[in-house]
């Protein structure tokens, strides 16, 4: 089930709430884990016995490891324990892409091809598989103390707001939560107007931006394509005017950015409504003056997740300046293939691998030296034009696309008759970019983190309202449309 | 006891929770009173939950999907959001509804036509599109050829597009001059061929300045009033032509502009919150009929597009035809233009082509690339091709094509209804219908037998007694009819003179007719719903306890067996 649904908004939702908060407080949590058992179990419904029997297992892993006092026996359980999540991950998501190499160098050494099923890939597997990760090894580092409960460690790992796409919530900052939680009414107001605000995200801008982006880029996954599909977007693409190629970059930079934090935000706002307090994932990525800067801004949950759980224990910055940046980029190309199983990730996240070594060898002093609105500028573009490697599954249709971006024919107003695309993407920026002012940080300030006086939250009530009506009426009016994240 | 403080938060959550529920409650109580919303849509069934529609995620996807089509409020939040999308943005949602400057509507595929784009969606050159233009207007010809033995006329009428009369509100856009216009295409090669028609596309454009009313309504691809000029003008053509069916004389009084709050065509299927413009002037003219009594009034059959309807709001063809019918686009029959229906192919086609004085194939130009919808192939066939000549062509063709790649590995079956097709498709493979000349065979016995079928339906009392001999035997009035036709043929006694008058079979058998002609009512479906629902019984109960009402009331009035 995806939150941008008629059957989440209208009937699971509601639903939910009302069983919840009409349930006594000890028992909520039980009502929160079988509505998010049926959450799951209604996107992924072949894979919700693996998901719960591997988490069960996990948790009793997890026990017996923190029981033993024997080291190596803790180690062994340890590695069983991120085994089997890490496991679950690496099948499904990558046996694909390692069966179509494999198969790629048999051919070129003039061996048959292996036979193989193609295995769909359940969705949020990446996320929390993580999460249960984050778990073990908090737990074997002694940060926080085991589960319990199995109910809980359960909780943890499917709760719904998060399931999906995240925030990656290590075990340690929401431990305490999931025990014993407050919820006031003003959390749940809060939490619905956080929701509201990702929703509008998601529909109302990245939804409309999308649309443009796979008029011209087609699905983002090209193995659903055959030959003449994938043949008409690259006539499409090589056709493009400069103008036109730009549009579309920048338009899929709006939109991956909105749609993301638009789930993330819906996340935030649902986990408030319960009383939970998950991690901000964003932090106004696009305002970032260099790609360092960027990454402590754009998913920060994964970045927080990376830094603590690889780049830290391959050795961080403590063994000398080489393996330190060998080690940052072996996070990023990992952090690339995490987001998908194809070479473009490799590559989109190799090249941001590089900006952070150039970073910290010169760049980050240059971007410094220029002044602000150069070095945002110039970051944007960066990741604007990285965007395309992460978007365009195919390497040489991505090059054309860049080819295509500085091919300096210009044209005026491509894509006339859709004024909407381009009033929404002077939203998008105008949203990307507003707390390079003061002005804009005290919007921000007062949208997502005050708390309002009972005036004001009338008028905020009034607000919210609406603007779930008004997207539930685009949903409706243009049509179903999935999260770009649950992809990954 | 301590009193209990409510603060503004709890009050508000409280009405978020209630406001949540409103669609849920709406879904199942109804209880706001909304506008439905118009325009059609392929309604998506209620999933069934089964465990392998579960697994596969057809059940979540199809539920979404019905969710979307069911949810309480839908039609004022989706007008909502149609309405924002057409203020702000000028943009509709409505399939093949193009908006162009100051509110004007269009229709897509007439605007790609203007632009000269859209046969490229259906031909891969010009020149295919003329040669199989070229190969219809023959085939229209020796349809019109043969349909003349019989005092038939057939001819074509070219109704008007609005991007070609008020092209300077359509949308920016680049045209392609390189390809053909097939309406222009068609109006020459008519010409050429001596082939009747009526463009009316030039007449219009011609008008537009001069006319104290506009030609299409600013909302509407459709002409709607102007038409009433278009018709009169196909009247007094048709009444130029040689017969002793004619139109009666039409005296059309002057545009009369009135106001209404109803919403002209297209702008209803935009649903939107607010009309588009304030103006609510439409028009209407006062039309008389001279009475003549020296002619009889003709007999129509109008095969074509949805254009023809203006004609039924604003003319009074009952009063000016005879017979009227429309095969819309040669799929739907509409007998009388009202509510009957039934489908082209499973009507008699051949006797109601043939109770015809006029065959009409009328179009708006945009859509003569498809020009006849198939009508002249089929025509051909039924007028020209007995069954053992269809059946000898379709074994010779077999016996050709069975060796041949692609072909070989049919059964016989399939080998030959690949080959039905295939004549279906090109007629001019049969011997006597090939190439230019005109068609040298005629179906005589299929013709005969509707030419006498014909008479039957014109002789109100025979036909009762062939309904009845029908609804006895439990066949249809059409195998009623060709069994009394092979009667004739056969010189064995008529059943018109056999069937003894049996009172039961005949209130029953009128007693079914009044049902049928109620179920496509909504408004007497609706009452008759109501009705079961007040007394507790199924509705087709309901709906044979008022028929028989009806009879009751007939035979006391002595309507029934006058």
């Amino acid at each position: 089930m995806v939150f941008s649904s008629n059957v989440f908004l209208l009937y699971f939702m509601p639903a939910f709430f009302l069983v919840y908060f009409l349930t006594p407080r000890k028992a909520r949590n039980y009502v929160l884990l079988l509505a998010s058992l049926i959450f799951y179990a209604w996107g992924a419904p072949e894979f919700i016995i693996q998901l719960v029997a591997s988490t069960v297992a996990n948790f009793f892993l997890v026990k017996w490891m923190c029981k033993t006092e024997k080291k190596g026996l803790k180690k062994l359980l340890c590695g069983l324990s991120i085994i089997i999540p890490i496991g679950l991950l690496v099948f499904y998501k990558y046996g694909n892409f390692t069966m179509e190499n494999l198969n790629a160098i048999l051919g070129l050494t003039g061996h048959a091809p292996l036979s193989w099923k193609r295995i769909m890939l359940p969705i949020g597997i990446s996320f929390f598989s993580f999460q249960s990760v984050t778990y073990t090894l908090d737990t074997y580092r002694g940060v926080n103390q085991p589960m319990e409960k199995l109910t809980d460690f359960v909780l943890y790992i499917i709760m719904f707001p998060q399931l999906i796409a995240g925030p990656i919530i290590r075990y340690c900052d929401v431990a305490d939560q999931i025990r014993s939680r407050e919820s006031t009414m003003d959390d749940r107001l809060q939490g619905f107007y956080r929701f509201v605000i990702g929703l509008c995200k998601k529909i109302l801008i990245a939804d409309v931006i999308g649309a443009q982006v796979d008029a011209i880029l087609g699905p983002a996954n090209y193995s659903l394509l055959d030959a003449s599909q994938v043949s008409d977007i690259f006539t499409r693409v090589a056709a493009l005017d400069s103008t036109s190629a730009w549009i579309v970059s920048l338009a899929y930079t709006f939109q991956i950015y909105f749609d993301f934090a638009g789930y993330s935000d819906m996340a935030i706002g649902l986990g408030r409504i319960m009383g939970f307090r998950f991690p901000e994932n964003f932090d106004n990525p696009y305002t970032s003056r260099s790609i360092t800067e960027f990454w402590r801004r754009w998913h920060m949950t994964l970045g927080a997740f990376i830094m603590n759980y690889l780049y830290i224990p391959l050795g961080g910055n403590r063994k000398g300046k080489g393996r330190m940046y060998l080690n940052l980029w072996v996070c990023f190309l990992l952090s690339g293939l995490w987001h998908g199983a194809s070479w473009n990730f490799v590559v989109w996240g190799a090249l941001h691998g590089f900006f952070i070594c150039a970073d910290k060898l010169f760049l980050g002093k240059v971007m410094k030296k220029i002044g602000t609105v150069p070095s945002v500028v110039l970051t944007f573009l960066t990741v604007n034009i990285i965007w395309v490697f992460f978007r365009v599954e195919d390497f040489h249709l991505a090059w054309l696309l860049i080819k295509r971006m500085f091919a300096f024919d210009f044209a005026w107003l491509p894509f006339g008759d859709n004024a909407q695309l381009y009033v929404t993407m002077m939203v998008a920026a105008l949203f990307s970019f507003l707390t390079l002012t003061k002005f804009g940080q005290k919007v921000q300030e007062k949208a997502y983190f005050t708390e309002f006086n009972d005036k004001q939250s009338i008028a905020v009530w009034i607000v919210a309202a609406f603007a779930f009506v008004f997207c539930v009426a685009a949903l409706n009016a243009t049509s179903f449309s999935p999260f770009i994240y649950f992809r990954f | 006891m301590g009193k209990i403080k409510i603060t503004y938060a709890q009050i508000l959550f409280a009405l978020l929770m209630a406001f949540l529920f409103v669609p849920l409650i709406q879904e199942h109580t109804g209880l706001i009173p909304v506008k439905p919303l118009k325009g059609v849509i392929i309604a998506t069934p209620k999933p069934e939950l089964t465990i392998e529609n579960y697994r596969s995620s057809a059940y979540q996807t199809q539920l979404e999907q019905y969710a979307s089509e069911h949810f309480g409020l839908r039609e004022p939040v989706i007008r909502l959001y149609n309405q924002y999308m057409w203020s702000a943005f000028n943009k509709t949602y409505c399939q093949f509804i193009v908006p162009g400057k100051q509110g004007y509507l269009y229709y897509a595929l007439a605007v790609n036509e203007h632009f000269g784009t859209e046969l490229l969606h259906h031909y891969p050159s010009n020149e295919a599109a003329m040669k199989d233009a070229d190969i219809e207007l023959r085939q229209m010809n020796k349809v019109r050829h043969v349909l003349e033995d019989y005092g038939i006329e057939f001819l074509a009428f070219i109704a008007p597009d609005k991007p070609e009369v008020y092209p300077e509100y359509l949308p920016r856009r680049d045209a392609d001059t390189t390809t053909v216009h097939i309406d222009d295409y068609f109006c020459r090669r008519m010409e050429e061929t001596g082939f009747p028609f009526i463009n009316m596309t030039d007449w219009f454009v011609s008008m537009r300045d001069t006319a104290s009313f506009p030609l299409f309504p600013k909302t509407d691809s459709h002409w709607r009033y102007a038409s009433i000029y278009g018709f009169d003008s196909l009247f007094r053509y048709i009444n130029t032509l040689e017969g002793e069916a004619k139109f009666p004389t039409l005296h059309i009084g002057p545009p009369i502009a009135y106001e209404s709050d109803k919403l002209e065509g297209d702008e209803e299927t935009l649903n939107l919150l607010f009309r588009i413009h304030n103006d609510k002037t439409q028009y209407k003219s006062n039309i008389t009929v001279e009475p003549d009594s020296t002619h009889r009034k003709p007999k129509v059959l109008f095969v074509g597009d949805s254009f023809i309807y203006s004609m039924a709001e604003f003319m009074p063809v009952k009063e000016i035809m005879q017979d009227r019918e429309i095969w819309f686009y040669n799929n739907t029959a509409y007998e009388g233009f009202d509510n009957k229906t039934e489908s082209v192919k499973d009507i008699d086609r051949l006797s109601h082509i043939l109770n015809a004085d006029y065959v009409v194939f009328y179009s708006a130009g945009h859509q003569w690339w498809e020009a006849t919808y198939s009508f002249a192939k089929d025509a051909l066939l039924q007028l020209c091709v007995s069954d053992s000549l269809f059946d000898a062509t379709v074994t010779e063709l077999a016996d050709k094509f069975r060796h041949l790649d692609g072909y070989d590995d049919l059964t016989e079956e399939e080998l030959r209804g690949q080959m039905k097709w295939m004549l279906k498709n090109n007629p001019e493979l049969i011997p006597g219908l090939e190439g230019e000349a005109m068609p040298t065979i005629r179906n005589t016995k299929r013709i005969e037998q509707a030419l006498f079928t014909n008479r039957i339906k014109a002789d109100k009392d025979w036909l009762t007694s062939i309904q009845m001999y029908a609804n006895k035997q439990a066949i249809s009035i059409d195998d009623a009819l060709h069994e009394e036709a092979d009667r004739f043929a056969k010189n064995e006694p008529l059943i018109r003179d056999e069937l003894v008058f049996d009172t039961a079979v005949f209130i029953q058998m009128k007693k079914q007719e009044i049902i049928k002609n109620w179920r496509p009512n909504p408004q007497i479906m609706q009452m008759i719903q109501q009705k079961a629902k007040e007394r507790d019984l199924p509705i087709d109960v309901v709906l044979e306890q008022d028929a028989q009402w009806v009879i009751n009331q007939q035979i006391e009035n002595g309507e029934l067996f006058k």
